[in-house]
């Protein structure tokens, strides 16, 4: 990774709040990276595939952070449809969801998903949460070039 | 003849008649003589001439010469005229010639007498040889006949050994001629039979078996194959009772082999076939009643159970037909079971029958049987006293017998069987009596069974429905705290954010207010996850295990070493507390809150806890608490445990006030108690009992979960 270039991490999430301590919580760490954020499956996909408000600058993500109860098009749908293309099959998709449910974090893992992440509901554990998951896949983890 | 002859020469002597009668002769002829009496006298010669001749022919002869010169010279010397003396001269010659003749005539006699002597002799001498070869065969008849006697003397011994070896025999033995005719019996046939051996001789031997043809037939076998052995047959008493017997024949034939007739044995085999009946009637019994209890436990309607037991009770006393019914709650028959026969023969329409049967009055023989609870035996049901009838189309009953279902002692319902072609004896009583009991206990079994599978299908119904509505429960008491988690972690994020980015920015008195708003989301999360631990007490998914006292207190302390350290406090953990029965999580809660609670009540400058076990007993363990701290007022001892009930002010001790609530629920969960001694002031002393852990209670539990 070109550690100059900011890793560039969708962030798909229906809760502005959780948005906003997503975003402080990368932002604390020692990563540059690029926040960007849609609030439904539907702009997630626009903006995955260059479609609707999103132009063909729209920039490739190295990370998507994806919620599972979306508005529109559920987060399950979007994980299907990133990983059953071939150009953004190698994204990491890492699951952060209030679901605890079994069946979804099944079902997350056999679509594909590389992490799934229960949200915690407790700030400071949300919190530290996100940050290491940015250590880990931003620092510690190789991701795919960008090229694949 | 000859004795004859002999007897008149004994008793008669010529000699002496001949001296008398020629002394008398010339004596009376000399007299006449002198007399002049001539004629008279002269045939007094003929006399001794005649005796003399006849007797000594010869001698006589000169005798009869010698008298005739002696008349002759006794008429010349007597009379003096010659014409006598020519006359007598002449008869002196017919003297002679007298004499001559019957001298002759003698001697022939004579010469007859000897031939026929002779004659005689020869007879006699041959009668005597005759008489020795008579004694001679007469002594060898006699030898043969002694010779004989020995035989039939022996033969007598021998007939009468055999005779008595057949009558020694108790089994009855027949010899029967080729035609079938009886030529002897023993007395054991007489006694079988009832018939006296002249009787029976002579008879046909089939008239006397139930089954003549069977009985020709196997003398004919007998005849045909030399021998027979148990051939089966029923000799029918004089008075009519049957003996069922078992025959082993053979032919007999004289020495030269020709088949003579057959020895018939038999064995009386009644007794036997009676215990074969007996047994088979047992095996029938037992066999019923182990189809009854097995149908029982297999069939699920018990009208198929009663069915079978009908069955059964027909077959084991060959009943035409019954039925099984229960007094109903309106004190009327219901039945259980009915016979296919009975009813076919009722030629009722099925439905009709059907009907007939339910609710119906009691009344009739059988009534008795529910009336006394006894079971009544009727052979003659015409006479009986409590007969009513039988509806139109029913056959008629020749037999009755009714048994009483009893169940504990009373009588709830009947098995009546009818009709029985012999009648019923004590024997069938005694079965269907067995089989009642067997049918009552079976059904009672079935019913309690089935209110049994009626009750555990409902619980497991209302478990299910329990289980579903708490896990339904508990999805919703999750999802609940967390939608009311989730505002509150972004009021805890936010207010930390403002605290962190805009503090400089903020009074003392703004600060207050952010402070106190995150206090706030701090304590409103810890309401909820208390409300969330305290619901889910009561619903553990795993049964209770054993748990170490001492390790849960090793890891409870552990995690309270801060506040320990922080407030100096002794803390001393009892040695050797005992293993009990439950959750770790729970268990390490109830230490947990109530050490912590000994801390944090505490304004001692040496705060003391102790933890340990009181008591032990009745498998139930008294571990206290205790502490030195505030104490609590005695009003307060039941309220501190409800929950959020709380004594004191926030600020001046923390806490939501569900901590004993929880510990309350989590003791009683496991059936034990708990309760404080204190006073304020002077410390506390918080007791709980749990569940002391043995091998065996586990087992229990776990075969509970």
């Amino acid at each position: 990774v070109d550690r100059l270039k900011p890793v560039q991490i969708l962030l798909v999430e229906d809760n502005p709040d959780d948005v906003e301590i997503t975003r402080r919580a990368l932002s604390l760490g020692r990563i540059a990276n690029d926040l960007h954020v849609t609030r439904d499956g539907q702009e997630a996909l626009d903006f995955l595939f260059r479609q609707g408000q999103y132009g063909a600058a729209t920039p490739r993500p190295d990370l998507i952070l994806l919620d599972l109860n979306l508005p529109k098009v559920n987060g399950m749908e979007v994980l299907e449809r990133v990983k059953s293309k071939g150009g953004l099959c190698p994204i990491p998709v890492i699951m952060l969801t209030a679901s605890n449910r079994d069946e979804d974090v099944a079902r997350s893992y056999n679509l594909g998903s590389n992490t799934y992440i229960q949200k915690p509901v407790e700030f400071d554990k949300f919190f530290r949460a996100i940050e290491v998951l940015g250590e880990y896949w931003i620092i510690i983890a190789t991701l795919p070039p960008k090229a694949a | 003849m000859v004795n004859g002859l002999a007897d008149v020469r004994l008793r008669w002597s010529p000699l002496a008649a001949i001296v008398v009668t020629t002394l008398a002769t010339i004596a009376i002829s000399i007299y006449c003589l002198l007399s002049g009496w001539v004629i008279i006298f002269q045939n007094l010669f003929y006399v001794p001439i005649i005796i003399a001749c006849f007797y000594y022919t010869k001698k006589g002869m000169a005798f009869s010469v010698v008298l005739a010169f002696i008349y002759f010279f006794l008429i010349i010397a007597f009379a003096r005229d010659p014409a006598v003396i020519l006359q007598a001269s002449t008869r002196a010659v017919v003297f002679v010639g007298i004499a001559g003749v019957t001298t002759f005539l003698s001697t022939t006699r004579r010469q007859v007498e000897d031939a026929l002597r002779r004659a005689r002799d020869e007879l006699e001498l041959r009668v005597r040889q005759r008489t020795a070869e008579v004694a001679r065969a007469n002594e060898r008849l006699q030898a043969e006949i002694a010779q004989r006697n020995k035989m039939e003397g022996e033969l007598r011994t021998a007939l009468s050994y055999n005779r008595r070896l057949l009558e020694a025999s108790l089994d009855p033995l027949v010899a029967i001629s080729e035609g079938g005719q009886i030529t002897d019996v023993n007395e054991a046939t007489e006694a079988v039979t009832g018939f006296s051996r002249h009787r029976l001789i002579g008879r046909d031997f089939s008239d006397y078996f139930t089954e003549p043809d069977k009985a020709r037939a196997g003398y004919k076998l007998v005849l045909k194959e030399g021998q027979v052995t148990d051939y089966p047959l029923t000799i029918r008493h004089v008075s009519g009772k049957e003996i069922d017997v078992l025959y082993n024949a053979t032919v007999y034939r004289n020495e030269q082999g020709q088949v003579q007739g057959v020895f018939a044995a038999a064995r009386d085999v009644t007794e036997r076939k009676r215990a074969e009946r007996r047994l088979a009637q047992r095996t029938m019994l037992l066999d019923g009643l182990n189809r009854v209890f097995r149908e029982a436990l297999t069939l699920e309607a018990e009208e198929e159970v009663g069915r079978t037991c009908l069955a059964v009770a027909e077959e084991l006393t060959g009943s035409k037909f019954g039925f099984i019914s229960e007094v109903n709650q309106a004190g009327r028959l219901d039945s259980i079971a009915l016979s296919d026969p009975g009813w076919e023969a009722c030629r009722l329409p099925r439905t009709r029958a059907v009907r007939l049967i339910r609710d119906m009055e009691i009344r009739g023989i059988w009534s008795r049987v529910l009336r006394t609870g006894e079971s009544q035996i009727v052979n003659d049901p015409a006479s009986d006293p409590d007969r009513v009838g039988t509806p139109k189309g029913h056959p008629p009953l020749t037999a009755f017998l009714g048994v009483p279902l009893k169940h504990r002692d009373k009588t709830f319902g009947l098995i009546a069987l009818a009709n029985k072609g012999s009648g019923y004896d004590s024997a069938d009583k005694d079965a269907i009596e067995a089989l009642s009991a067997a049918f009552a206990e079976a059904l009672m079994r079935k019913r309690a069974e089935t209110g049994r599978k009626r009750a555990e299908e409902q619980l497991r119904q209302a478990v299910a429905e329990l289980e579903a509505k708490n896990q339904e429960l508990d999805a919703f008491t999750y999802s609940i705290s967390h939608d009311l988690k989730e505002p509150l972690r972004t009021m805890e994020a936010f207010s930390h954010f403002l605290l962190d980015d805009y503090i400089e920015r903020l009074d003392e008195q703004g600060r207050d207010y952010l402070t106190r708003m995150g206090n706030a989301s701090v304590h409103m999360k810890h309401l909820i996850e208390d409300l969330l631990t305290l619901s889910r007490i009561p619903r553990q998914s795993s049964p209770p295990t054993r748990i170490d006292v001492g390790q849960v207190l090793g890891d409870v302390v552990e995690g309270l070493r801060a506040a320990v350290e922080e407030k100096r406090t002794t803390l001393e953990v009892q040695d050797g507390l005992p293993a009990i029965l439950g959750h770790a999580p729970l268990i390490e809660h109830v230490f947990g809150n109530l050490i912590g609670n000994a801390l944090k009540f505490n304004e001692s400058d040496h705060p003391v806890v102790k933890v340990g076990v009181r008591n032990v007993e009745d498998g139930t363990a008294t571990f206290y608490v205790q502490d030195n701290g505030i104490g609590i007022e005695p009003q307060y001892h039941e309220r501190i445990f409800g929950v959020f009930q709380r004594l004191h002010r926030r600020e001046e001790y923390e806490g939501t006030g569900a901590g004993l609530a929880i510990v309350k629920r989590v003791v009683e969960g496991y059936g034990g108690r708990i309760w404080v001694e204190s006073k304020l002031g002077a410390g506390a002393t918080f007791l709980f009992t749990l569940p002391v852990w043995t091998e065996a209670a586990e087992t229990v539990e776990e075969k509970a979960a």
